[in-house]
């Protein structure tokens, strides 16, 4: 039975498309495959080694992230969200809905005017939206200061090793 | 061989040389073995319908090139709609920095450092992918479901055994493809269509069956993710293969394709039978 393993070389189909044209296979023995590949073929056929003209992959970014920022900025999570269900609609969405209503109407112009005015509505709705309790950013890395070193850390042990074998020194003698 | 066969449930390439080999005039001449699983199942079948070898060219060009003209035959795109990929996070891939190159053109896009799969071709591409699927099991091919991706252990060798097919989801062995005449004796019949639910094995490496199919000529269905390889793969479909909902609903969908294949087969030759039947009995009368 005719086969070819090169699998590096071609698709399974010019394989053996090919045995069967060079006379090696013959027509009755072609595999169960051959006629429904030939009717019904892959999109790319599927060779080993591929090149692409690979560009930057697009970023997928809507013109609403802005307002999810600020929002995720301003109140966080505001309770776990659900994944399983489908239908539900976050806080973030309601206040989106609700930020784009205004926009539309025309009253507000600013943004921030907009986002608190979009807040006011989801109040009113009865979502409760609590702000964010923010750290205030001080110092970076506790970096020990002069004069509040802990004295234990004063001590080193090669001092320690050394008064040791003085001792036993003068006990000897 | 022990590795594969010791958690039985699903059968694997069991080989057993049968005496009275079935040699079809149109297929590959390496002779049938059924596996054990299947001996009891093939004796009867052959009991009740003999005139399988019986069959002229003319009919067997109507059971097999017949459904080959029909671009939709077993109407696989009905099975599913882009809505419920989209509903099982079969567009979710992995972070932007683990991709493999070969992924760029099923890539729609990364959002916020994740890659997300163009649903658009995976529809296309699943499409094509049941459909040979569904002609392949019309025309009695042996199915082996592979994947090494231990969540899913149980509901891919399940899915096998519910479609009649088979599964192997343990360590491979070597030359399972490559040695097979030496492992599982002389005349074993190897699957004639691979499905992978995980192209990649344990350590994140492309499963060797993938290679070893391409080496046989066998051709291949698998759900490449955005890490895996997909360039060997005959007929690939991009998607994610970690999520349970995904991998469900992929399960399900070879499934079904696989069963309709298989039923149509059986309407049509039970069609024959009968055809041949009122024949004989006009003849007779």
């Amino acid at each position: 039975m005719a086969g070819s393993r090169l699998e590096k070389f071609g698709t399974i189909f010019t394989r053996v498309r090919d045995l069967i044209r060079g006379g090696v296979m013959k027509h009755e023995e072609r595999p169960l495959w051959y006629d429904v590949y030939a009717a019904f073929p892959p999109r790319d056929p599927p060779l080993a080694e591929r090149n692409y003209d690979i560009k930057p992959v697009r970023r997928i970014l809507y013109p609403e992230d802005k307002i999810r920022a600020d929002f995720y900025k301003t109140y966080g999570t505001p309770r776990p969200m659900d994944l399983t269900d489908l239908d539900s609609v976050s806080e973030c969405q309601k206040f989106i809905l609700k930020y784009q209503q205004l926009e539309r109407l025309g009253k507000y112009q600013e943004e921030a005017e907009l986002f608190e005015a979009a807040a006011r509505a989801l109040q009113r709705d009865g979502v409760i939206l609590k702000k964010r309790q923010l750290k205030p950013v001080t110092e970076t890395v506790d970096e020990p200061r002069e004069g509040q070193r802990d004295p234990t850390l004063n001590i080193r042990i090669s001092d320690m090793i050394k008064e040791a074998l003085q001792k036993t020194e003068t006990e000897k003698s | 061989m022990a590795a594969p066969m010791r958690f039985g449930a699903a059968a694997v390439m069991q080989s057993a040389v049968t005496r009275g080999l079935f040699r079809s005039r149109l297929f590959s001449a390496s002779t049938a073995a059924t596996p054990l699983s299947d001996l009891a199942k093939q004796e009867s079948s052959e009991k009740v319908a003999p005139s399988i070898l019986q069959k002229d060219e003319s009919t067997m060009e109507r059971i097999l090139l017949e459904p080959l003209k029909h671009p939709d035959f077993f109407e696989v795109n009905k099975l599913f709609t882009q809505r419920d990929l989209f509903n099982a996070n079969v567009h979710v891939g992995h972070k932007e920095g683990a991709w493999d190159r070969n992924m760029y053109p099923y890539i729609f896009g990364a959002r916020l450092g994740v890659h997300i799969i163009d649903l658009d071709q995976t529809v296309e591409l699943l499409n094509r992918a049941l459909n040979f699927t569904a002609h392949m099991a019309y025309r009695k091919a042996i199915v082996l479901f592979i994947s090494r991706h231990r969540q899913f252990t149980q509901l891919v060798e399940d899915t096998a055994k519910d479609c009649g097919q088979y599964a192997h989801t343990r360590y491979w062995q070597g030359g399972m493809f490559t040695n097979a005449t030496l492992q599982y004796g002389e005349g074993v019949r190897l699957p004639e269509l691979v499905i992978f639910l995980h192209t990649l094995n344990n350590v994140f490496e492309p499963h060797v069956a993938i290679r070893d199919a391409a080496k046989m000529n066998i051709p291949t269905v698998g759900i490449v993710d955005t890490n895996c390889n997909p360039n060997l793969i005959t007929y690939p479909i991009p998607g994610n293969d970690d999520s349970s909902e995904a991998v469900e609903l992929y399960c399900r969908l070879f499934k079904e394709a696989i069963l309709k294949g298989k039923a149509k087969r059986e309407e049509i030759e039970k069609q024959i039978a009968t055809e041949r039947e009122e024949k004989t009995r006009k003849e007779g009368a």
